[in-house]
């Protein structure tokens, strides 16, 4: 988790606070740091492929989930890996998505 | 035709992604729960061979999964039962797949990300149209057992 972020900066859910899905967006952020972890590995890895899949499917679910912030930068990253981009250009897209990622909480802001 | 209408609606929801899969499974649940009986895999291999051996009512599937595709899910749900509705969802990058999944008699489809009310209102309408489907074979099936009695 990254230490400079302020709780202002936390991302959260646009449905955290429902009762009936609060559980399943918890679950959602906890799984995010191994979401980053396979994001970083297939980059190292050079396995542009998986990188973009994974990419792919961080688009659909981040804004399916309410973190509508996400899902230009999970495109971003699914676009460079695809289009085989400079390994600058990817790196710097996955760091983007990975500052956020690391930024989402579940929870609403006042229940936290 | 009482019991034809009330039995629950089989669904099947396959997405690679878990998180997906427990969400939309959520959704549907809470939504329809009385009226459908909703299996979810994350494995398209093992969703194949499901519909290969039972039929499906509703199949809401994802389009791109690595190893088999949305659409050949498709053609084994049309093929097992012509009238099971299939719906998909995509994200913006698997468009053109789109045009063949409507030829190959796709249902609906949806973006991602899944709008919650969007999503729901899918489902209904696919519902519905099920359950149209139900009515009219059913009618159709008892139309000659009609006729007889007619005699009797």
């Amino acid at each position: 988790m990254s230490t400079s972020a302020s709780e202002d900066s936390w991302i959260y859910s646009t449905f955290g606070d429902d009762p009936d899905l609060g559980e399943l967006v918890e679950m959602f952020v906890d799984e995010m740091e191994q979401r980053i972890a396979s994001f970083q590995n297939a980059f190292e890895q050079g396995d542009l492929n998986t990188l973009g899949t994974l990419a792919h499917q961080l688009k659909g679910a981040a804004g399916s989930y309410g973190f509508n912030q996400l899902t230009p930068a999970a495109f971003d990253l699914e676009q460079s890996a695809r289009s085989r981009s400079s390994a600058e250009a990817i790196e710097a897209s996955l760091d983007r998505l990975t500052q956020l990622c690391q930024r989402t909480r579940a929870g609403a802001p006042d229940n936290a | 035709m009482v019991s034809s209408s009330s039995r629950k609606a089989k669904i099947l929801l396959i997405d690679d992604d878990p998180a997906m899969v427990r969400l939309l499974t959520k959704f549907v649940e809470r939504a329809f729960g009385d009226r459908t009986l909703i299996e979810s895999l994350t494995d398209p291999r093992e969703a194949r061979a499901r519909l290969n051996e039972s039929v499906v009512d509703i199949l809401i599937t994802d389009l791109e999964m690595p190893g088999i595709s949305g659409l050949e899910l498709l053609r084994s749900a049309k093929r097992r039962n012509a009238f099971t509705q299939v719906l998909f969802i995509t994200g913006q990058s698997s468009q053109d797949a789109l045009l063949d999944a409507l030829e190959l008699g796709a249902t609906d489809y949806l973006l991602k990300p899944v709008e919650h009310d969007g999503f729901l209102e899918l489902i209904e309408q696919a519902l519905l149209r099920h359950q149209r489907w139900r009515v009219a074979l059913s009618e159709t099936w008892r139309e000659p057992v009609a006729n007889v009695k007619d005699f009797l």
